[in-house]
């Protein structure tokens, strides 16, 4: 059991509505999670709520067995370092930096050297078929390219915890199928556990596990 | 993150970021160069001041013997001497007129002191050597006047009855100045003097040596002593020194408050536009501490070019206005404005790393 959620409730701090209701779910290791529902239930809250972000009104997280969602600040951004991967809706890269910079960006969290990880960003970027883009700006490339140096940047530390909130949400058909085709793979190859949040029936057939908030 | 690799970061942000990195060079340029034209100014008149001063005589103590009881002998100024905080002690005679030898009675009267003590620390020899015992030396003054071409021949009293055999001539400077109006001689027995006159190593000293120096010569009652301390003076400069300082600390503390509040400002606007940004490397894994280094670390290195733009434009600038500011203050105030300006990111620093990355990331 990599990611795990126990009797989770959380309520925003100026809404009365409580959201999840004692949820307990376990996400399978090396596989894909997809997890949906109506506008409102919560799916990116859950998703920040498993990357750490947001601490859970009651219930716990468990990574790899372990309770983190109550841990210090500092715990939890070394976790989020080293054993969560973030992909975004809209990649969030640095438009100041070039596209290798932004992959090697959180191994740096990391605390890790850059020269020690640009030769495996560089093959990250070849495995996507990124590696003559690796030089360019974020605004040279195009939004599928974006979002697949978005998925290199979450694989950089090899993290046991893949997250990524509506990651196809501004792609078109092609390239979703390649991130979603990319996930999977990797959920599969690097035994991660993926968990998407998504409202898209596309990515919802292509995943091993739908939950429904 | 390592150390280097966050000072990298810094770098990257300081360049992304052209427009803030130029702004909080300006505010820091803008801050040496006020601070080293306003307060270096403030500091080289306080030193010139306090360099007048101290050539002016405030370090001189005369003690005149108006009633001639004799406590102003070679034994008092010996122990005078001795004592830390002075310089040099003389004792001086009553003047006396002598004439050149080789003219008598009829030649132009020259006022001649007989000095006890040692004449080379307030004197220099500008020709010949120092007199022994009975020998004479003429000011370079007085070597003019008597149209003497070298220091040759021999000092009589007009009554003819002491002949001074001239070895040199002199310059006397600071408190023996006056000297330089006649000539010196060194009497074979050195009797009590009338005047002493005792250079003091720092204006601090003056009161505490003024005190030693009276009790070295202890006056008895009958005594009539004319005491003309510099103590006053010495507490003028002390004071004058001690306001222009003061002027120099408000005026600096007003610049470097002004600078830093308009960092903080600048520095804060930087982290309301890069709300985004920030979020997104917490979200990535940095550290509170990251974010707060990174911050802090691209304004420090922006203060560190505007640092030196300011402080070398302040310098030539002084230069051109004939002031001469030294070299280890424009480096003080240039690491003060860093400093300052490092200082007054870490506010906004904090909030940065305190903002709630899931509220910024979730903007559209």
């Amino acid at each position: 059991m990599t990611l795990a959620v126990k009797d989770l409730t959380f309520r925003h701090p100026r809404s009365p509505d409580e959201l999840f209701g004692g949820l307990d779910l376990t996400f399978a290791a090396g596989a894909l999670t997809a997890v949906t529902g109506r506008s409102g239930t919560g799916k990116s809250t859950l998703l920040f709520i498993l990357g750490l972000m947001l601490t859970p009104t009651t219930g716990t997280v468990l990574l790899e067995e372990r309770p983190v969602s109550k841990s210090s600040d500092a715990t939890r951004s070394r976790l989020r370092a080293h054993r969560i991967g973030f992909v975004f809706q809209d990649s969030e890269l640095d438009p100041s930096r070039s596209v290798l910079d932004s992959v090697i960006e959180p191994a740096l969290y990391a605390g890790r050297r850059r020269r020690d990880v640009v030769t495996g960003a560089q093959a990250l970027l070849s495995e996507l078929g990124l590696a003559q883009r690796a030089h360019h700006r974020p605004g040279q490339i195009s939004g599928g390219q974006a979002q697949r140096v978005a998925l290199c940047r979450a694989l950089i530390n090899e993290p046991v915890v893949i997250l990524a909130d509506e990651p196809t949400g501004n792609l078109d058909r092609e390239n979703a199928a390649s991130v979603v085709s990319f996930l999977r793979e990797s959920a599969a190859q690097r035994h991660a556990t993926v968990v998407i949040a998504t409202h898209d029936p596309f990515v919802m057939d292509r995943a091993d596990h739908v939950v429904q908030l | 993150m390592r150390p280097w690799e966050l000072l990298r970061e810094s770098l990257a942000t300081a360049m992304a970021s052209r427009v803030t990195s130029i702004l909080m060079s300006l505010v820091v340029a803008g801050m040496c160069f006020a601070s080293i034209a306003t307060v270096g100014r403030t500091a080289s008149a306080a030193a010139d001041v306090a360099g007048r001063l101290e050539e002016a005589g405030a370090r001189t103590l005369r003690v005149v013997d108006t009633a001639s009881v004799g406590i102003i002998n070679p034994a008092s100024v010996g122990l005078i001497e001795n004592i830390s905080e002075v310089t040099s002690a003389h004792a001086l005679s009553v003047p006396f007129d002598t004439v050149n030898g080789a003219i008598g009675a009829g030649g132009e009267r020259v006022p001649t002191w007989a000095v006890t003590g040692d004449l080379e620390s307030s004197a220099t020899l500008a020709q010949g050597r120092l007199p022994q015992p009975g020998e004479a030396l003429l000011s370079v003054e007085t070597l003019r006047r008597l149209r003497l071409e070298h220091p040759i021949g021999f000092l009589t009293t007009t009554d003819g009855t002491e002949q001074f055999p001239v070895v040199g001539a002199y310059r006397a400077r600071g408190g023996l100045s006056g000297l330089n109006a006649g000539a010196v001689v060194n009497e074979p027995q050195p009797a009590a003097g009338n005047e002493l006159v005792v250079i003091i190593n720092d204006t601090s000293a003056v009161a505490a040596t003024v005190q030693a120096v009276l009790s070295i010569l202890a006056p008895p009652p009958s005594a009539d002593l004319r005491v003309e301390s510099p103590t006053s003076l010495a507490r003028t400069a002390r004071q004058l020194e001690h306001d222009l300082a003061k002027q120099g600390r408000s005026l600096l503390l007003l610049i470097l408050g002004i600078g830093g509040t308009l960092i903080a400002v600048v520095v804060l606007g930087q982290v309301m536009i890069r709300r985004r940004d920030l979020g997104r490397r917490r979200t990535l894994g940095a550290s509170r501490g990251n974010l707060m280094i990174l911050v802090a670390g691209h304004c420090a290195l922006a203060s560190v070019l505007g640092a030196i733009t300011g402080t070398t434009a302040a310098l030539l600038f002084n230069t051109a206005a004939g002031q001469q500011t030294p070299l280890q203050f424009g480096i003080g105030i240039a690491t003060l404005g860093v400093l300052t300006a490092t200082l007054a990111a870490l506010p906004p620093a904090a909030f940065a790393s305190r903002m709630d990355p899931v509220t910024v990331m979730r903007v559209p």
